[in-house]
């Protein structure tokens, strides 16, 4: 995967599934129609007929460029850490921020995002649960006025 | 003509209206606020605007229209702050300014960057209110003419140019534009009301939101490829006036791109529901396609930022001539503002600027007091801001995490909204992964619910018959230049290619 | 878990919950005895429709003054979209303990009453209705596609039958009840026409004055800017009786005896909600509707605030699912 064009013809040919995907799911549950009276699955079905067709064409085209060898090393560094411990901290906040609210929300969130990075110091990190939650509820729920629950028990 | 024999007598009457202490007040309080707004990440102009209506039926409709047009402009004004300092697009127009915003950023030239963005937005918008103060009821009449299939041709136009906006082959591009039109399918169908999609969620029924999209496709991806990557923020020198001016040379390079970003600015604004959005992505895709270094587009390029900040601030302006003289909202911020007006009896229509001529223009003198109080109210806010950037970067990711949480969340009050960031926010960082450009899906999303509206009603009315597109000139003539645009993107390709094999 | 029996399940754990907070409420209007104390602190007004619109100006203008009456927070949340449905299916899954109440339109009888399939359920079950609130015709109007010639019912209609499946007409959505008026209208008069619906009601007012569509029915607010301006001609409103706020316009029913279709505002609040409180909301109301300021702002609109009890609105609901349903028997209206 380290070449630009092995990416490529990677990415046409997962934009080609999910146009072919989505076609199929709207012939599968939406009503057609007719050109003059369009059904809810006649524009989701010809958007998903031209995303596969581009997708095709972006394989095409990286596999010719391939044989022509105009070839660019850019690998990419997949960061994984990062990601994983970000996708925890938002997944974190979302369901948290419902049964109890919005500052136990911010905290787990911070505290994941802490664990993201190998430098991470538990100092900012204690100081940022102390006030992040205080500035959210100075400039949401004081200065703009947002309906939002700041802590709450749920059981 | 009397219409400009009376200008001056109207300019005199509105800024009257405009420059009375409680007006000028509003202004303050209406740009102030839309300021704060554009800049905080994941807020968008509704909600301040959803704020401050209850208050506007309490004030006369004049210093009521004042005000919420200010949040609308200021918010516009302000909302490339986040996109060049952050990577944080608040809205599609403001993706635009990201391309080559945030590289400058990055090359430690964000200071120049807010400062240019800061002077098209006061440019873009002096033209646009020019243009509204000459030729409102020139415009009010063409723009008649523009039914489903016209707009339908002009998106059309609007999607393939976007195409060509971020670097790498026009093929990605057009594929992006096509997935953003996929995600704005998910929801009710506006025509018959059936759910696609949404695989039975009860959430999804109102579709996927605009700041959910935005801030994970952009904001989440970058933070996630940036972690443990950047160091070493630490030192910045003083914002001083110098480090905020740009090379003579960029001053000079920017004047034809800030013109010609107001012109196409002030034309799209004027078509009600694309507006600002296609505006951007057309000035941007302009200055590339005129430029003879391409290449620096995406990597930095003044006028990549100072084009689409000039357009879209110009077409926020432009933007008051549908919903005033035609009665149409180009967005849910104009509706509430025609609610405000009818609200006090008020009709919008070809009438008004006659019938209510203290109004109108008390409202357009109000736009120079308030993009004049913009410009004094952000120059000094940059040296402010770029202090963002001092601050190291495991403290202010959890920060900005925080925000796009909360913006997201705070829209519908579900925690959906929250998942779909983080959705796209590993969409956006695969699609990094296999560079694929973002910005053209993000004006896909935006543009595509509305196309398909205009695309069933066209054939509808035409009785099934996609000649139609054809048939109509305005339509045809639209097309005709995608076309041609198309043709000569293929020839420059072909020749750089022909190029790059005899070098 | 599918749409519907999510908001179920909701709607039994509330019920539970409504029916101790009913109890303590109770208890607290007899020490009390204030209305005022069966209502929240806060109270969000769902509106079907997106701001700015005819029923959101409406609702907004009644909510700033029964904040006033009841001395409580009033907001107004836009939920729009898929001919209210998507506002209908917020507020069935909402707590029932009045924080939160739907403003109800047509489209509750007509959407039921054509597509049962495709509704979120039977309105009459899913909500408890708190008080009619507002009235309003839509009106008929022609644009220059039509020839001049055209200048009432009786003309159009013969228009339309001289050529035709050539008429189109504009209407705000497939379930709407000025898609309905269009389709009752043809069927009255036996003369077929194309049906073109609009997100936005103003848009298709344009299209009419530009001559892009024939006629329309729309609001009136939403074809006033034009007709003002001279672009469009109206022609009728569809209400049974003239327009006390119109008076010289007349009535389709003039030409098509018994036609009456009007658009119509009720309060609405989720199934379960205790009475007290539906009481005092209903009381609060026919407060605000007397309101002399109000009843002039939305005049031009041809809006008359009627007011009423809560089994006002229950009746006026349960006729009008049954008149469509009728009407759905009698003619094949193609909801596609």
């Amino acid at each position: 995967m380290n070449r630009q064009e092995t990416r490529d013809a990677f990415g046409g040919a997962l934009i080609m599934l999910f146009g072919a995907g989505m076609v199929i799911w709207a012939y599968q549950t939406l009503p057609m129609g007719s050109p003059r009276r369009m059904g809810p699955g006649m524009f989701p079905a010809g958007v998903g007929v031209l995303i596969a067709l581009t997708g095709l064409g972006i394989l095409g085209q990286s596999l010719w460029q391939r044989a022509r060898q105009v070839a660019v090393d850019t690998k990419p560094d997949v960061n994984l850490r990062a990601l994983i411990f970000i996708s925890a901290a938002l997944l974190a906040f979302g369901l948290m921020v419902g049964p109890f609210g919005m500052i136990p929300a911010i905290i787990a969130l911070v505290c994941l995002c802490a664990l993201s990075d190998r430098d991470g110091s538990p100092a900012a990190t204690l100081v940022l649960c102390l006030t992040l939650p205080v500035a959210v509820y100075l400039i949401f729920k004081l200065g703009l006025g947002l309906p939002m629950a700041m802590i709450r028990w749920p059981f | 003509m009397d219409y400009f024999a009376s200008l001056w007598g109207n300019i005199v009457l509105g800024f009257g209206t405009a420059s009375s202490l409680s007006n000028l007040m509003y202004c303050l309080i209406g740009v102030g606020m839309g300021t704060v707004v554009g800049i905080v990440p994941g807020l968008g102009s509704m909600a301040a605007i959803s704020l401050l209506l209850p208050i506007t039926f309490h004030i006369d409709p004049t210093s009521a229209l004042i005000m919420l047009a200010g949040i609308w402009y200021g918010t516009t004004f302000g909302g490339s702050t986040a996109s060049i300092l952050l990577n944080l697009p608040g809205t599609a127009s403001n993706a635009v300014t990201c391309l080559d915003g945030y590289p400058m950023t990055k090359q430690g030239r964000g200071a120049v960057a807010l400062f240019m963005t800061t002077i098209a937005s006061f440019f873009g918008g002096s033209i646009g209110i020019v243009l509204l103060m000459l030729l409102s009821p020139v415009i009010a009449g063409y723009a008649l003419n523009f039914g489903s299939t016209e707009y339908f041709a002009l998106m059309v136009m609007g999607l393939v140019v976007a195409s060509s906006v971020s670097g790498g082959s026009f093929l990605k591009g057009m594929a992006m534009v096509l997935v953003g039109i996929a995600f704005g399918t998910v929801g009710l169908d506006i025509y018959t009301g059936a759910a696609r999609f949404t695989g039975g969620s009860f959430h999804l029924a109102d579709g996927i939101k605009l700041i959910a999209l935005a801030m994970g496709l952009f904001g989440v991806a970058e933070i996630v490829s940036s972690i443990g990557l950047v160091r070493g923020r630490t030192k910045l020198p003083p914002v001083t006036m110098g480090a905020m001016l740009p090379t003579k040379d960029e001053a000079r390079a920017s004047v034809g791109p800030l013109l010609r970003g107001a012109g196409i600015g002030s034309f799209f604004g004027t078509l009600p529901g694309t507006g600002p959005s296609i505006a951007a992505f057309m000035a941007y895709a302009v200055e590339k396609a005129r430029s003879r270094t391409p290449e620096r587009f995406g990597n930095g390029a003044m006028e990549g930022i100072v084009a689409p900040e000039s357009a879209n601030n110009a077409a926020d302006q432009t933007a008051f001539i549908p919903t005033l003289s035609l009665g149409i909202p180009g967005s849910a911020t104009m509706a509430l503002m025609l609610g405000a007006l009818i609200m006090h009896g008020i009709t919008p229509g070809p009438q008004l600027i006659v019938r209510e001529p203290g109004l109108f223009w008390g409202l357009v003198m109000s736009f120079w007091i308030g993009n004049l109080l913009l410009l004094i109210l952000n120059i000094p806010l940059i040296g402010v801001f770029v202090k963002i950037l001092a601050v190291p970067y495991n403290i202010l990711v959890p920060i900005v995490l925080t925000f796009i949480c909360i913006g997201a969340y705070s829209v519908g009050q579900v925690a959906t909204d929250v998942y779909m960031v983080l959705f796209f926010g590993l969409l956006g960082y695969g699609m990094r992964l296999l560079a694929l450009p973002a910005a053209p899906l993000l004006l896909g999303f935006v543009l595509g619910p509305l196309m398909e509206e205009h695309f069933r009603r066209s054939m509808l009315i035409a009785r099934g018959d996609a000649m139609t597109f054809l048939e109509r000139p305005i339509s045809a003539t639209i097309l005709a230049v995608t076309v041609a645009y198309l043709l000569w993107m293929a020839v420059a390709a072909l020749r750089r290619r022909g190029q790059e094999a005899t070098a | 878990m599918n749409l519907k029996q999510r908001a179920a399940t909701r709607r039994t754990i509330l019920a539970g919950a409504a029916s101790v907070t009913a109890l303590s409420l109770a208890l607290t209007l007899s020490a009390a005895g204030t209305a005022q104390a069966q209502v929240p602190d806060t109270v969000t007004i769902i509106v079907p429709f997106g701001a700015g619109g005819g029923v959101d100006t409406v609702t907004r203008a009644v909510a700033d003054r029964l904040a006033q009456d009841l001395g409580v927070t009033v907001l107004v949340d836009n939920r729009p979209g898929a001919s209210t449905m998507i506002a209908q299916t917020y507020v069935m899954g909402a707590p029932t303990d009045g924080t939160v109440l739907l403003v109800g339109t047509p489209s509750l009888s007509t959407g039921f009453a054509l597509t049962p399939e495709a509704a979120v359920g039977d309105p009459r079950t899913l909500f408890d209705t708190v008080t009619p609130m507002a009235q309003q015709p839509y009106i008929l109007t022609a644009g220059p596609a039509l020839p001049e010639s055209v200048t009432d019912v009786a003309s159009l209609l013969d228009w339309a039958r001289e050529n035709p499946g050539e008429l189109d007409l504009v209407n705000s959505g497939p379930l709407t009840a000025p898609r309905l008026a269009a389709e009752l209208m043809g069927y009255m008069a036996e003369v077929p026409m194309v049906t073109i619906s609009y997100q936005a009601g103003s848009q298709g007012a344009l299209d009419v004055a530009a001559g892009r569509v024939h006629a329309g029915i729309n609001q009136i607010v939403e074809a006033l800017p034009q007709i003002e301006a001279g672009n469009l001609r109206p022609l009728a409103v569809t209400s049974l009786n003239r327009s006390p706020n119109y008076p010289d316009l007349p009535a389709v029913s003039e030409t098509l005896e018994g036609f009456d279709v009007a658009s119509w505002n009720g309060v609405f609040a989720p199934a379960g909600t205790p009475d007290e409180v539906l009481d005092a909301y209903n009381a609060a109301f026919n407060r605000v509707f007397q309101d002399e300021s109000l009843r002039e702002m939305f005049a031009p609109a041809g809006t008359e605030f009627v007011g009423g009890s809560r089994e006002d609105l229950a009746t006026r609901l349960d006729s009008e699912i049954q008149r469509w349903e009728n009407l759905a028997q009698e003619v094949d209206l193609a909801i596609e």
